[in-house]
């Protein structure tokens, strides 16, 4: 059975446009929410389907367009196609003029803010006629060579977790392989015996990397591996040994955004 | 027809309602938010909307996705900081801790609150005497 809270995230982080560790903690933050009501809910109303309960704790935060566009993706959508999908917002600068405009800073900032309204509002009409002729085109180009991030973990020099949870990212069957960035910044203290152990299983459980990163004086490590990209659950696991306290930047990324229950 | 004219007002009715509702909510969700804050200590966004829920004895039920879009306004204004703790046994919970900012902007807030709501329920006491 799918589970309809998973999939509704995976709609949620496709729809925010913002930096990927940003939109990997919201994520976490609504997963930890939804799994919590989720098991309140069925404790409390023990007859109720948990596809039922799903769905209620899902409406309760709405559609994901609109989530996304309320974490502040910047600035106002001024456009939206028939099924609800943000095609055009105006950035957070101009939002930044726009209100300071209104809170009245002086005559000179709001003529600036109305002559750019205008202009925009005249580019928008010719740009709206001319997007929506060549869209289809546009969008397949845009989105099949945009580097989309299915997995951000960084942790510094205040402290890595001895157990870091959440370790897994999935791959869908439209995205076009699979990157991983490796940043490794070693303590600085010479004297140390740290460690950190990384590795990454894809779903037919085959290792695709497995390597252990000693700690010591100017330990660094800058590294990119690209697999194929297998859909499905894959595996990351750090695992970090001794008082590890450099910082540790991992990051995964696909090519083509992946549509919402693919793979 | 009186039956005609009675549902077109309660179209117009509905509507302003629902701006009265939405224009008044705005500002004052945030300033609710941060108060549970303040009064709860830290704590993570799922006990924070609970205890708006249970101190508002169910007259404010915050929808989620209005209320972690704010706190996260409310961490990006400096009023809140949050830091991830543990789960007990499931996923890292995301806690919110109110700030020296956070706690003079509740105070404002609520300055501003008390004084609005006094202005309107005097006014409203006045106009009674006016239309005597």
């Amino acid at each position: 059975m799918s589970d309809l809270i998973e999939n509704y995230l995976r709609e949620v982080e496709v729809a925010l446009r913002v930096e990927s560790a940003r939109r990997r903690q919201i994520v976490a933050e609504m997963r930890a929410h939804m799994r919590e009501k989720e098991e309140e809910m069925l404790r409390t109303e023990p007859g109720r389907p948990r596809e039922d309960v799903q769905r209620q704790i899902i409406a309760d935060f709405g559609n994901p367009q609109d989530l996304a566009v309320a974490y502040g993706a910047g600035g106002i959508v001024l456009l939206k196609n028939r099924a609800g999908e943000t095609l055009l917002r105006v950035g957070r600068a101009m939002g930044e003029v726009g209100r300071a405009a209104a809170r009245g800073s002086g005559a000179v900032l709001k003529g600036l803010a109305v002559a750019l309204a205008v202009l925009l509002v005249v580019g928008i009409g010719v740009g709206v006629w001319a997007f929506y002729e060549v869209r289809p085109v546009v969008q397949t180009l845009v989105e099949e060579n945009v580097p989309y991030s299915v997995y951000d973990f960084s942790c510094d020099a205040d402290g890595c977790p001895a157990d870091p949870s959440n370790q897994t990212f999935h791959i869908h069957d439209a995205a076009r392989e699979v990157r991983m960035d490796l940043r490794i910044r070693g303590p600085l203290e010479a004297a140390t015996n740290a460690t950190v152990r990384l590795s990454v299983t894809d779903p037919e459980g085959v290792v695709r990397y497995d390597r252990t990163f000693a700690g010591g004086a100017g330990a660094r490590t800058n590294e990119q591996v690209a697999w194929a990209p297998l859909p499905g659950g894959w595996a990351l696991a750090l695992a970090f040994e001794g008082d590890w306290r450099g910082s540790i930047d991992v990051e995964v990324t696909t090519l083509g955004i992946p549509r919402a229950g693919s793979g | 027809m009186v039956g005609a004219g009675i549902a077109g007002d309660t179209g117009a009715l509905e509507r302003f309602r629902d701006k009265l509702d939405r224009e008044l909510k705005a500002g004052l969700v945030a300033l609710v938010l941060l108060a549970v804050v303040d009064e709860t200590g830290p704590d993570y966004g799922y006990r924070i909307l609970k205890t708006v829920r249970t101190a508002s004895e169910g007259a404010l039920d915050l929808k989620e996705g209005t209320a972690y879009p704010l706190l996260q306004s409310l961490e990006r204004m400096g009023f809140v900081a949050s830091f991830w703790g543990d789960g007990s046994g499931g996923p890292p919970r995301k806690y919110y801790q109110i700030t020296d900012a956070g706690r003079r902007a509740l105070g404002q807030g609520l300055g501003d609150w008390t004084a609005l709501t006094a202005a309107v329920t005097k006014t409203m006491e006045n106009l009674k005497e006016v239309g005597r």
